[in-house]
């Protein structure tokens, strides 16, 4: 009865097909082909000429290396602000409902609202912050005119809004655990501290790792925030691979190389968790924190 | 097309519509956005066929959208004369291939807004505006001396076509990037000056029109490059910079003609339209001069045509009419190539590298020049 | 580190130990002490409040009044971590990432105890439990009987002073919970500490206790042997909630008369009664099998439904039950306090 196993499976197949690997033979189709205003939107096969670009293009790896780096830095500082609110959020305080929406709405407000309201805040010398710098006697700081300064900004925005999700996905883990484990603990004479690290930790990991792949997923291919934040400036310093590919497509007109530079941050994507995955089963690392 | 022009025009629309009974138009209103509505549009082409008859155009994108093969060709409908009647400079960013694709609607071109109560005449070099500016900080007159747009866009690059213009240079010659030359290097190297010195803000490199406005309007700066809609913005009642405001073309080096980055917005008709000679129809009534005429009287609105720039009731209800006409006639184009959006992007970003500081002058100059080559090379397009 | 079969820590002594939680008392100024090497349980319903005790006992819980003392050791003041107590928690609560061996060492590692000596007691526990085979097991790959042994051995490998288990059988099966009863009963008595059991099951208390404390709405009812709170109640709650099936209770001339089934018997109202016996007429109503026995409801005409339990059916026909007036025990129908 095995076909019966398949038709099972069929529509779950069929939507994987349509969704995701119809787009990505499209793709690898197209970065074979030049399709761009030269070409007159018309396809013409120009073998790995792309990809050799691809290979040689310095702003592709520019680009790949400030994405890495954006979204390395502010996951990193998601989880561990969300794995603190989640505790905090944990705590039975009162009005704990209340606050645990209030500290969602980020989360909430839609990415391009969100960022204007940040350029507005980091505008100088009209901006809150600067307002602020300036009534205090201070010089104001021009954020979004310096690359290492934006490039914080960035973070920061992009860290204000999604640890609220972060949080939200480790206070659902941290709920799992059995209060009974703590009183265990507490029994054997383990301090809060040793708590956290004993049980609190390792037993959070799954989701830690949910949180990881989902927020490192959406990071590595953050676009909006950027797009109305810097518009990858200074000096096209905070530019995503997404935005890179974005303008291709969009501004330039060039589909063949847009599908070339989406497919190589494809390929580059796989290999990170392929790294990762060798990390994760690497013996010294794999402990009981699994 | 965008959404500030579909709210101008809605009463025209709505005349236009109980005026025949044969055609009736309906405009879509895109973002608010240049960027935004070409996204919109290009996205509905993309699918092949797009909904839309006429597309109101920046006139940046007539050459891509030509060579994309989205546009029709306008002189087989309009004649050869169709753009007899327009002002001088108008004309200017709507043929291109041997073709018409555009008829321009509103100009739109780069000027220096200046303070009249703060000086007896606009400067005309770029050593009188860094004077005229030290001298205004210096006497605590303004905080900045000059702002402009210098975020990493399309804004940064108009600026930079006016003054390398009026530098006596050009971006593309010939279709070679001439972005290595004297004129090229003196522009970068004077823009990240007026940083340098204080007359603009360091936050200009995140500005663009609407943050430069801001400042100006606060009255925190002397001079502003802005496009003609700061003008009613700055004049309208209860602002503090109203009847305090001129108008005038881009410093320039002496000798040499001041320029004015052009900008204007048209008609284009799009070849997948189902109903060409209806379309024709309206775009001839939407660029009219009685359409124009109503525009620049209800919104400020520039128009394009001779006709109307001269009509003395207009003149004097509108005063600033003939400065702008001087404006236009100094319109500049920026590079007419379908690959336009590829240089740009690489001229915004060296710009806006140098103005941060990120990069010298003169090293930025020789890579945007050799990038801008080699772009022009890989993409086998002529400049 | 002493030995806990050869010596004793003291007596446990609760006196007067209250827990509020605002408005609500959930346990009333409960006195009680147990022996070293004595086996106490804590018997009554959901919500009786024995497991706040339990918890109150081990420090998981903050008093609102009362003390609680081992020996000459006033526990009131310590933190759980320092009362010397081992504790089986009902879920077992086995750490689900650390293997057998490391659920039992944790502690003692967070103590900062060395190596050596920790290898050398987790191997007595773990012989001791029959553990060895599962050292390197996470608790899912364990039975239920399996896991309840992991508990024990965690509890048992601290040298606690005090033993603490909140229904350590409920989460096993019924068979298992009987043969593992007297198996349970000698390894906590070996101990030689002070042992409390909490449980709602009547059979497991006696099973396993040598005495019960029985609670209800966080109030002590009576604490006594097995067989006095059987035969002697101290009142109505008591008497109906030890005994299976549960006693009969009926009015007669303004008081409440307890009958347990087991003392009933049925005889045809026609046969002879001897002295000192009562008797009342009834209708089956009907009849249930127990497996081995049988109860059979009877109603009188009264409007009275007794149980009778009887080695085999009653067959139809007119009955009266009998029984010795010595079986009946005596009710306040006020207070519930037996009189009787």
């Amino acid at each position: 009865m095995r076909w019966r196993l398949w038709l099972l499976i069929a529509p779950a197949l069929a939507l994987l097909l349509a969704l995701f690997i119809a787009p990505l033979l499209h793709y690898l189709w197209l970065s074979g082909h030049a399709q761009s205003v030269v070409t007159g939107l018309e396809p013409r096969p120009v073998g790995a000429q792309q990809w050799l670009r691809l290979l040689n293009d310095g702003r592709f790896w520019q680009d790949a290396g400030q994405t890495l780096r954006f979204a390395v830095c502010s996951v990193g500082l998601e989880l561990i602000l969300g794995l603190a609110m989640a505790l905090l959020l944990h705590q039975p305080i009162r009005g704990r409902a209340a606050i645990r929406t209030i500290t969602l709405l980020p989360w909430a407000l839609p990415t391009t609202v969100m960022a204007l309201g940040w350029r507005w805040i980091f505008n100088d010398p009209y901006g809150p912050i600067n307002q602020v710098l300036q009534a205090l006697g201070l010089q104001p700081v021009g954020f979004l005119a310096n690359p290492a300064l934006t490039w914080l900004a960035l973070v920061w925005a992009d860290t204000w809004k999604t640890t609220p999700f972060v949080a939200l996905l480790l206070l659902a883990g941290l709920q799992t655990i059995p209060e009974d484990l703590y009183d265990a603990a507490r029994l054997e004479g383990a301090t809060r501290w040793q708590c956290l690290w004993r049980i609190t930790l390792p037993l959070l990991v799954p989701y830690l790792l949910i949180a990881l792949l989902f927020r490192l997923a959406q990071a590595l291919g953050v676009f909006d925030l950027i797009q109305v934040l810097s518009g990858g400036g200074p000096a096209g310093s905070t530019e995503s691979l997404a935005l890179y590919a974005y303008l291709n497509a969009m501004r330039f007109l060039d589909f063949g190389y847009s599908a070339t530079i989406t497919l190589g941050s494809f390929v580059l994507l796989v290999l990170l968790g392929g790294i990762g995955a060798v990390l994760w089963r690497w013996r010294p690392l794999a402990g009981e924190w699994r | 097309m965008p959404a500030s022009f579909a709210d101008a025009t809605a009463p025209l629309v709505e005349r236009f519509n109980k005026s025949q009974s044969r055609i009736q138009l309906s405009v879509s209103r895109g973002p608010l956005d240049t960027d935004a509505v070409s996204d919109l549009a290009i996205s509905s082409l993309l699918l092949g066929s797009s909904p839309y008859d006429l597309l109101l155009m920046d006139v940046t994108w007539t050459p891509k959208y030509a060579a994309a093969g989205w546009l029709e060709p306008l002189e087989q409908w309009l004649g050869s004369g169709a753009l007899d009647d327009l002002a001088p400079g108008a004309e200017l960013g709507n043929a291109f291939d041997g073709h018409l694709w555009r008829l321009p609607l509103v100009a739109d071109m780069g000027l220096l807004y200046w303070r009249t109560d703060l000086m007896p005449e606009p400067p005309q070099t770029p050593e009188e505006l860094v004077a005229i500016s030290q001298q205004l900080q210096r006497a605590g007159k303004v905080r900045w001396g000059y702002v402009w747009q210098g975020r990493q866009y399309e804004g940064l690059s108009c600026v930079v076509v006016e003054l390398l213009q009026g530098a006596g240079g050009r971006w593309l010659d010939q279709g070679q990037p001439q972005l290595n030359s004297a004129a090229a290097r003196n522009v970068s190297r004077w823009l990240r000056d007026l940083v340098i010195l204080g007359i603009t803000p360091p936050s200009v490199a995140n500005m663009t029109e609407a943050d430069a406005l801001q400042t100006f309007e606060t009255g925190d700066a002397a001079f502003m490059r802005n496009w003609p809609y700061a003008w009613a913005e700055l004049n309208r009642p209860g602002s503090k910079l109203a009847g305090k405001v001129g108008i005038t073309t881009m410093v320039g080096a002496v000798g040499v003609p001041h320029a004015a980055t052009q900008g204007s917005w048209g008609f284009s008709l799009l070849s997948g339209s189902g109903h060409q000679s209806a379309a024709i129809e309206v775009l001839r009534f939407l660029t009219s001069a009685e359409t124009q005429t109503e525009l620049n009287r209800r919104w400020g609105y520039t128009p394009t045509r001779l006709s109307v720039f001269t009509d003395p009731a207009l003149i004097a209800e509108n005063p600033v009419l003939p400065e702008l006409q001087r404006a236009l006639a100094a319109s500049v184009l920026r590079p007419l190539t379908p690959i336009y959006a590829q240089l740009s992007d690489l001229l915004s970003r060296e710009f806006n590298a140098v103005i941060t500081g990120e990069i010298k002058a003169d090293p930025g100059m020789e890579q945007l020049q050799s990038n801008s080559e080699r772009l022009i090379l890989s993409s086998g397009a002529r400049g | 580190m002493s030995q806990p079969s050869t010596t004793s820590t003291g007596k446990l002594r609760l006196t007067q130990v209250s827990r509020r939680i605002g408005a609500q008392l959930l346990l009333d100024q409960l006195s009680l002490e147990v022996e070293p090497g004595e086996i106490l349980a804590l018997l009554g319903p959901s919500g009786c409040g024995k497991s706040t005790t339990l918890r109150l006992i081990a420090g998981l819980d903050p008093l609102s009044g009362g003390a609680v003392w081992l020996g000459e050791r006033n526990l009131t003041p310590l933190p759980p971590g320092e009362r010397r107590v081992g504790m089986v928690f009902q879920s077992y609560a086995l750490y689900p990432h650390l293997s057998v061996e490391r659920n039992l060492s944790l502690g003692l590692e967070l103590r900062g105890q060395n190596q050596a000596s920790i290898q050398g007691e987790l191997q007595r526990v773990l012989s001791l439990l029959e553990l060895e085979g599962l050292r390197q097991r996470r608790p899912a790959e364990l039975s239920g009987g399996q896991r309840q042994r992991v508990a024990l051995a965690r509890a048992l490998l601290r040298q606690p002073d005090l033993f603490l288990l909140d229904e350590p059988m409920s989460n096993l099966d019924a068979r298992l919970r009987e043969d593992l009863r007297p198996e349970l009963r000698q390894l906590l008595r070996s101990a030689g500490v002070p042992v409390i059991v909490v449980t709602h099951d009547q059979q497991e208390a006696m099973g396993l206790a040598d005495r019960i404390a029985v609670l209800q709405e966080g109030r002590l009812q009576q604490l006594d042997t097995a067989e006095q709170l059987y035969s002697r109640p101290a009142n109505r709650f008591v008497a109906r909630f030890i005994g299976t099936p549960s006693i009969n209770l009926f009015s007669r001339d303004g008081q409440e008369i307890g009958l347990r089934p087991e003392h009933l018997e049925l005889a045809r109202p026609d046969a002879p009664q001897a002295e000192g016996w009562r008797g009342l007429d009834g209708q089956i109503s009907h009849q249930e099998w127990l497996g081995d026995r049988v109860v059979v409801h009877l109603t009188t005409p009264g409007g009275t439904t007794l149980r009778v339990l009887r080695p085999r059916p009653a067959p139809e026909g007119p009955w009266q039950v009998r029984w010795s007036s010595d079986a009946e025990l005596h009710f306040d129908p006020r207070t519930g306090v037996r009189i009787h």
